[in-house]
């Protein structure tokens, strides 16, 4: 009896260390498995969508309020769009977890540049892969805004390849506005420009001459140097109708906050009445 | 008797192992997260513009006539026997959800002048279950966007927010997508 | 003889025997129990990295987002005055104390606890329009901000 009590001794230890290690064990997986769990329910993040979102519905609606204000002149009809525009985000982002708040500038008066400021890209490609254009007028040009011949604003046509087909250099000569064009092999002329106004599909300029059966790019260059609007209209290639137009612009600053953890302000300046394509 | 403490802690142990949470949540996590990705590149791509043309998710809006669509397996069919056609949404809902067997949802919401929300079937596919994923574009309509308005209003019952302005309404596109 | 042998009892004593199987279980327990504590630091190892893979994925994620937000607004022609996002990193990891690091020449993020080598975990992550500042961190009391300088086209932590 007492050799079996001593043995039973032994099974019970091991027995405690078999359990007490399955147990512990155990607790360790379970850690695992429930770390693995809470870590991977961290949010999935959608800021990027609705910011893109916000930027796209607020051009939208600052076009929209521009067309109705015959040109920004209105500005009643204008900021009573905007307002309500503005609340009915400011509601429906509310009920999303987002504070949304969008803030505007005067209209302003624009460059030649990418995005309309003085600061903005010199050099940029209007519009690509034109079939032909119906209206490409330019207006409000002013002396005093304007270069002089070594700082020209130049409007640039190349086709497909690149070569030049065309171009016209817009400067400050002795306070004349003074436009000079030019197609790839010889220069075409200068003329001037009393009102600040110009028409470039008007027959002495041989815009559509020297574009007609070609696929072209526009571009703007050194669009810095010179103030003023222009409008661009016409058809690409693919048969869809394109229209750029730049009257003004408007510094419009958009802010997104969501729960205090994300924060997103830009300022983007907004071309009136249509910018992009 | 130590065989007693032996089986006790056996059982013990084997007991403490159910107590481990179920794999099942950690696919729930990941499956909701692919739905949220889904959903939400395809209401980008429907609410692309292009040429500065209305989007095609603008124009399913504007083209809706009112009434609640379900799928029968073969098309959206409404209450009174309309097929949803010439919808973009539906299109690619048909060509991209419906293969994979993920049940969905598209309502539009307006906010009304007082604070409330009021939540307008497009397609509607019954109750969503407790893992499905809600992604939500916003788009803009205006006055000038809308054909015949009297017409509109009437069919959809989206109102005109101000009728002093080219202002007509915002619409929250929400998109319920989960898995039967 | 065997049966001789089996009811011998010259130098049988019962303290030796109990000794022993006392040490022979002392030597036992000790052996298995230091092996689980080798076995818990180990599994405690897996858990840290799993963790740290999460919140770097999750980090590098928020970096992309940060980047795409600025390009968007750079294709409007606009300016990102100010975009922040506050990393939900806990205090600890596993009990213990971590650092973070971003890395500019390599494009990843570290995770390291304690100095320990073993629980390192390198996230790479991608950024085109904006360039991100080397820098390490540790964690503690203060909150992780990610964060966007429009001057010097970085995006920050701290």
């Amino acid at each position: 009896m007492k050799k079996m009590d001593e043995s039973g001794q032994i099974i019970l230890i091991a027995a405690f260390i078999i359990g007490i290690g399955i147990v512990v064990l155990t607790v360790m997986l379970n850690n695992i498995v429930y770390a693995s769990n809470t870590a991977s329910e961290s949010s999935i993040e959608t800021n990027v969508f609705d910011y893109s979102n916000v930027v796209q519905t607020t051009t939208e609606a600052y076009e929209k309020a521009y067309n109705g204000s015959n040109y920004g002149n209105n500005s009643v009809i204008f900021n009573a769009y905007m307002e309500n525009y503005s609340e009915k985000m400011v509601r429906s982002y509310s009920l999303s977890g987002f504070i949304f708040s969008l803030e505007n500038d005067t209209l302003q008066d624009a460059y030649f540049t990418e995005n309309g400021l003085a600061d903005g890209n010199d050099d940029w490609v209007v519009i690509e892969r034109v079939n032909s254009t119906d209206s490409f007028l330019l207006d409000k040009l002013n002396v005093s805004s304007l270069g002089n011949e070594s700082n020209k604003f130049v409007i640039e046509v190349n086709n497909h390849s690149g070569s030049k087909q065309w171009s016209a250099s817009v400067y400050n000569s002795s306070g004349t506005i003074t436009i000079s064009v030019s197609n790839q092999t010889t220069s075409i002329g200068n003329y001037t420009s009393a009102s600040g106004f110009i028409n470039t599909t008007e027959n002495q300029f041989r815009f559509l001459d020297n574009t007609a059966g070609q696929t072209y790019t526009i571009k703007f260059i050194n669009g810095s140097h010179s103030m003023g609007t222009f409008r661009i209209a016409g058809k690409l290639v693919n048969g869809n109708d394109f229209h750029i137009e730049r009257v003004h612009i408007v510094n419009s600053t958009m802010k997104l906050n969501k729960n205090g953890h994300l924060e997103i302000n830009s300022t983007i300046p907004i071309t009136l009445p249509k910018g992009h394509i | 008797m130590a065989l007693i403490i032996v089986i006790g802690v056996i059982v013990f142990t084997v007991q403490a192992t159910s107590l481990t949470p179920l794999t099942s949540s950690t696919a729930n996590a990941h499956i909701e997260a692919q739905l949220q990705i889904l959903g939400q590149d395809m209401l980008t791509v429907l609410d692309h513009s292009k040429s500065g043309q209305n989007s095609s998710l603008k124009e399913d809006i504007l083209n809706w006539d009112g009434e609640k669509y379900t799928w029968n397996s073969t098309e959206y069919v409404s209450q009174n026997n309309n097929i949803l056609l010439n919808s973009s949404t539906s299109d690619l809902l048909k060509a991209v959800i419906v293969p994979k067997g993920i049940a969905h949802n598209v309502e539009f919401c307006i906010i009304n002048d007082g604070g409330t929300t009021t939540t307008l079937p497009y397609i509607y596919n019954g109750e969503p279950s407790d893992n499905a994923v809600i992604v939500s574009r916003r788009v803009l309509l205006s006055n000038s966007d809308i054909q015949d308005i009297p017409l509109f209003r009437s069919e959809t019952g989206i109102y005109d927010a101000d009728t002093s302005t080219d202002f007509y309404n915002l619409i929250d596109v929400k998109m319920t997508l989960w898995r039967m | 003889m065997i049966r001789q042998l089996r009811e011998d009892e010259r130098a049988v004593s019962i303290s030796v025997g109990f000794i022993l199987t006392l040490s022979i279980t002392i030597i036992t327990m000790v052996v298995v129990i230091s092996s689980f504590y080798t076995m818990m630091d180990r599994a405690e190892q897996t858990v840290m990295r799993d963790e740290f893979e999460i919140h770097g994925n999750d980090m590098a994620l928020q970096i992309s987002n940060i980047d795409t937000a600025v390009q968007i607004t750079r294709n409007s022609g606009g300016e990102i005055g100010s975009f922040y996002f506050i990393l939900p990193l806990p205090d600890e990891i596993a009990g213990q104390q971590y650092s973070v690091e971003l890395s500019n020449q390599t494009n990843e993020i570290i995770f390291e606890s304690h100095g320990k080598y073993a629980t390192r975990v390198k996230v790479p992550y991608t950024v085109h329009e904006t360039e991100v500042e080397s820098v390490r961190l540790y964690s503690g009391s203060n909150e992780f901000i990610l964060h966007y300088d429009p001057a010097s086209n970085m995006i920050k932590i701290d």
